[in-house]
């Protein structure tokens, strides 16, 4: 027995020596490649991205000379090329197949697509890269900023791509990077007790609402977390106070262990949150459930048919809107690998996606596809539903350069001490 | 030199060392390399630490991630994070290991050694729920319990049928936890118990009741220790699958803050892999230390062979009037708790708006409609008629079956091999190797090929690693029910034909596989079984050529369309019990037979 331990021992050390070693030698490699932005903290990269944008988006300039024909061309010889590898795009959303599938009608090009909604999606594009594996993501379409920002451009892994033939209709704030489009999370409350919502976002953390307020479990969607690592920036501070005072009379007292009017607020709603298992299965139970509960889901769910929406109401439709704010949203950053060997391909995939007719073959299909607003401001909302100048006015939304450092100075840690 | 040479010619000469020797060093490659990765990955920083660990820059050496998981007061860091979750952790894993074997054990020994009625019954229905993925039983006691007392306050079967409020504690937290974990996992303590109690030799018993022995003192003294190997390695394997189970503490536990090592793990996962990763090891640990106390009880020394070529009569308890009763508590039992959720699925299939169950609300467009008959947030078709189900459903089979045939097959060979080489080293060292793939959880699992498939291009994205990662994972499980196929085979009967001169090829084909065929194939089922519902271990190594039925039921269940995910689970188990019916009637091997054969 013991000399099998032994035996063991030496093999595991071998084997430790030779992963470690392996490991060292990819560092190297990759230091060499990489080696200006190790140099830098990750939050000056940050900044620095978002400053450098616009040098990257003169290689698209470059293209410039380019007609959308002759794009539509190369992207057709790529594809026609010998030896071509497949073209792919990884997405957090099944719909993505849909834009193939017209896609490959417009223009005659096949593709394939990977969806995965979480983390997961990142770790297998950041491994696959890291490892230069031929057939990964030529393009990407993400979401949560802050992944997006620290595991993606940090390490120029993407790189920006806006349409220069649809430049001047694509909002210019979401051009770089570009966002192809935003979801929203609206506080949406069961009205069959004649319950009219709240008039004021703090109200939500009284006692009235202890174990009425629902949202998805926080480990299972990290744009949750977002969410609420937001609410601690400056802005959003400030705007909590004056909201406070609006509905207290009273300037705010803090807590102790509270920075701000963000924190004291994260930790007085979070006491009241109740956590669910998903979007889809809190819009059912709310309309399904007691009147008066407020429930904090994807605006699309609204439309399903297994929700009853007249028992349903949005706050942010309510006379006047809460003070404060309704709910959030979160933008689905579309890019293109950088180490792309389909570059034409993914331009123009871009581009279509960017169009009213990409847009709408996949995350406009029927009249209930509420709650996804495209950049592209020539898209008009669905009928019911308002326009993203709308929602940019009363909802939450991520900044790429706070998170990074909301995260860096332990917000995260106070949001999961408030969850006990 | 001769003499090490003629050594090594005269150890090379047996097929069962030639067997551990390979196997030891492919199950190193494949299991202590992939443990290795995971112990590196605990010390690297990863883009997600690089933020949260400030001064660090990605792919540098560190401990931070130890101090800051383990040794964080600020916010009880430490607290909320790791210890917490890891006392619930084992201590739901306790439990619900002790409550399956409680259940599948008296269930076992019920069907084997008394004169219980409806036997087929009992014994077809028991494995149901661990067919079933298990998140979907949580759901199942969700819809069954719920009520205005607790969560939204949506009413649930039960509710509505009687007006019975339940508590929250028996909706939500660790009792419902224990009971679901455990009701899934319960088939495993059926499966082994009953394997060796059905072959038991039954001349003990016999010679004891001639003695006139009580009862109850047989049952301590000789049927007891002859299953606590089984007793063992079922806590093991139920012990090890909760620690790793992450989907009924979602949906059980966090509505009342109720946190697990899993649950902490994808937390974060997205903001401090490494830390994600130390959870991961800790879990492997906590398997390994059940492992070492398991070798540890079970000794080296104890074989019991059954198939000997003697005859016995297993002498049936007769359960006297209690039989009865018994019988119809326990099928009601199973009933409730493995035909009904399949009636729920049909159910919650067809019906548009949750919760009203009249037929103007009932529709089968979900299943049959074509394009635009419904409206969901994901599809509008029906699932019948969407092509990417229907290859979703033959890669789901094409990879069990794989899976099946590999895992099985080395399984065999290696349980034939230790067993022949039982008590030397070597073998104790696969034995226990075969084991390892188990105790590393799915999600870590999943990852760590991940990146190892992405360095070899005939294997990133393919179909063959999905093969490979499936055929070590269970691994186990074929190995166990070869080894067990094995040990009841007494020895002689090969070393009958070896005196002959017989060539172990055709010892293998025409001696030892035919007779134990039932066994064998059993053994199969189990990894095929598995593997059908298998979710977190392939979800990142599947490309849109190989999605599973499962990777289609996590994208339908993510964006709620639950009529959708209904639909794909009740396929997924009449998939499974179609084929398990088939092999059966063709060979007369099943899933419950997977460790006993007879």
């Amino acid at each position: 027995m013991r000399k099998t331990k032994r035996a063991l021992a030496c093999m595991l050390a071998a084997a430790v020596l030779a992963s470690m070693t392996a490991c060292g030698s990819k560092e190297a490699s990759n230091d060499t490649t990489a080696a200006a932005p190790a140099e830098t903290t990750v939050a000056k990269e940050a900044k620095e991205e978002t400053t450098e944008a616009p040098a990257e988006t003169t290689e698209a300039a470059s293209d410039d000379e380019m007609t959308l024909e002759e794009l539509i061309k190369a992207a057709q010889d790529e594809a026609s090329a010998p030896g071509a590898g497949s073209f792919v795009v990884y997405a957090p959303t099944s719909r993505i197949s849909k834009a193939l599938d017209a896609f490959k009608e417009t223009y005659g090009i096949e593709s394939e697509y990977y969806n995965e909604s979480g983390q997961d999606l990142y770790t297998k594009l950041t491994t696959e890269l890291e490892a230069k594996t031929k057939d990964t993501a030529d393009v990407v379409l993400m979401q949560d900023s802050y992944l997006f920002q620290t595991q993606l451009v940090n390490y120029d892994y993407v790189t920006n791509y806006v349409p220069p033939y649809l430049a001047d209709v694509i909002i210019e704030e979401d051009q770089a990077p570009l966002v192809c489009y935003y979801y929203n999370k609206l506080f949406i409350y069961n009205n069959t007790d004649g319950s009219e919502g709240i008039t004021n976002i703090w109200q939500l953390t009284e006692e009235a609402f202890k174990g009425k307020l629902f949202m998805k479990d926080i480990s299972k969607e990290s744009v949750n977390k977002n969410f609420l690592a937001m609410l601690t920036s400056d802005a959003w501070a400030g705007k909590l106070a004056d909201a406070y005072k609006e509905q207290y009379g009273a300037d705010i007292t803090l807590d102790e262990d509270c920075e701000n009017a963000g924190y004291q607020f994260i930790k007085k709603l979070l006491a009241n949150v109740t956590f669910g298992s998903g979007d889809g299965d809190i819009a059912t139970e709310l309309s399904n459930g007691l009147g008066g509960n407020m429930g904090l889901f994807v605006y699309s769910k609204l439309r399903d048919d297994s929700v009853d929406q007249n028992k349903l109401s949005v706050a942010a439709y309510n006379e006047p809107q809460p003070a404060g704010f309704s709910g959030f949203m979160y933008p689905m950053y579309l890019q293109m690998v950088t180490s792309t060997d389909r570059p034409y391909t993914s331009k123009l995939f871009i581009y279509f996606l960017m169009t009213e007719d990409g847009f709408k073959s996949a995350f406009q299909t029927k009249a209930a596809d509420i709650g996804t607003y495209s950049t592209n401001t020539m898209i008009a909302p669905l009928e019911g539903d308002k326009d993203l100048a709308f929602w940019k006015e009363c909802l939450v939304s991520e900044d790429p350069v706070y998170l990074p450092e909301a995260y860096a100075g332990g917000v995260l840690d106070f949001i999961t001490y408030c969850t006990q | 030199m001769n003499k090490t040479k003629n050594k090594v010619r005269a150890f090379f000469s047996k097929p069962a060392n030639v067997i551990l020797v390979c196997f030891a060093v492919l199950l190193v490659l494949l299991t202590l390399y992939p443990l290795c990765e995971l112990v590196h990955h605990t010390f690297v920083v990863h883009a997600t630490d690089a933020t949260v660990l400030p001064g660090l820059k990605k792919g540098e050496l560190t401990a931070a991630s130890w101090k800051k998981l383990l040794l964080t007061e600020s916010h009880k860091y430490s607290l909320i994070n790791f210890y917490r979750p890891m006392f619930n952790s084992v201590l739901l894993a306790t439990l619900s290991a002790l409550f399956a074997l409680v259940f599948g054990g008296t269930v076992a020994w019920l069907v084997t050694r008394s004169n219980l009625k409806a036997k087929k019954f009992i014994s077809t229905v028991f494995i149901f729920p661990y067919i079933m993925p298990s998140w979907t039983l949580a759901l199942f006691w969700l819809n069954m319990f719920k009520n205005p007392g607790v969560g939204t306050g949506s009413p649930g079967f039960v509710y509505s049928l009687t007006g019975f409020m339940a508590p929250e504690w028996f909706v939500y937290g660790l009792l419902p936890m224990v009971i679901v974990s455990g009701l899934h996992y319960a088939p495993f303590a059926y499966i082994f118990i009953g394997g060796i109690l059905r072959n038991m030799d039954a001349n003990l018993e016999e010679a004891a009741t001639i003695l006139k022995t009580k009862r109850t003192r047989i049952l301590l003294k000789i049927t007891l220790p002859i299953v606590k190997p089984a007793i063992l390695s079922t806590f093991l394997l139920a012990f090890a699958s909760v620690m790793g189970s992450y989907a009924v503490p979602i949906y059980l536990g966090s509505p009342v803050n109720f946190y697990v090592l899993t649950t902490k793990m994808k937390t974060l996962q997205t903001t401090a892999i490494g830390q994600a990763y130390i959870i991961a090891l800790v879990m492997v640990i906590a398997g390994a230390l059940i492992m070492m106390a398991n070798s540890l009880l079970t000794g080296t020394r104890k074989s019991y062979t059954t198939v000997t070529g003697k005859s016995s009569q297993i002498s049936l308890v007769d359960l006297k009037r209690g039989n009865l009763v018994i019988t119809g508590v326990l099928c009601l039992l199973l009933f409730f708790v493995c035909i009904m959720p399949l009636f729920s699925f049909a159910l919650e299939s067809i019906i548009i708006k949750a919760g009203d169950y009249s037929l103007s609300n009932m529709t089968f467009n979900y299943w049959l409609g074509a394009s635009g008959s419904v409206s969901t947030t994901v599809g509008d078709t029906g699932i019948l008629r969407d092509p990417a189900i229907w290859s979703a459903i033959q890669t789901s089979l094409k990879l069990s079956v794989c899976c099946a045939l590999i895992a099985g097959s080395c399984g065999v060979i290696i349980g034939y091999a230790v067993v022949r080489r039982r008590g030397t080293k070597l073998s104790q060292w696969v034995s226990g190797l075969s084991f390892f793939p188990y105790l590393i959880p799915a999600m870590a699992f999943g990852a760590i090929y991940l990146a190892i498939a992405s360095s070899f291009s005939f294997l990133a994205n393919s179909f063959l690693v999905l093969v490979l990662v499936g055929s070590v994972k269970y691994l186990p499980f074929a190995t166990k029910s070869g080894t067990n196929a094995m040990l009841q085979l007494s020895a002689e009967i090969e070393e009958a034909a070896t005196i002959f001169g017989i060539s172990w090829w055709k010892r293998m084909t025409k001696i030892i596989i035919p007779i134990q065929k039932a066994s064998i194939i059993s053994g199969f089922l189990l990894p095929f079984t598995s593997c059908m519902r298998e979710l977190s271990l392939f979800v990142m190594l599947v490309s849109s050529k190989t999605q599973t039925l499962t990777t289609m039921l996590m994208t339908y269940n993510e964006k709620g369309a639950s009529q959708y995910g209904n639909a794909i689970n009740l396929l997924i188990i009449v998939l499974v019990l179609a084929i398990n019916f088939a092999v059966n009637k063709l060979t007369g091997a099943s899933i419950d037979k997977g460790v006993g054969g007879n």
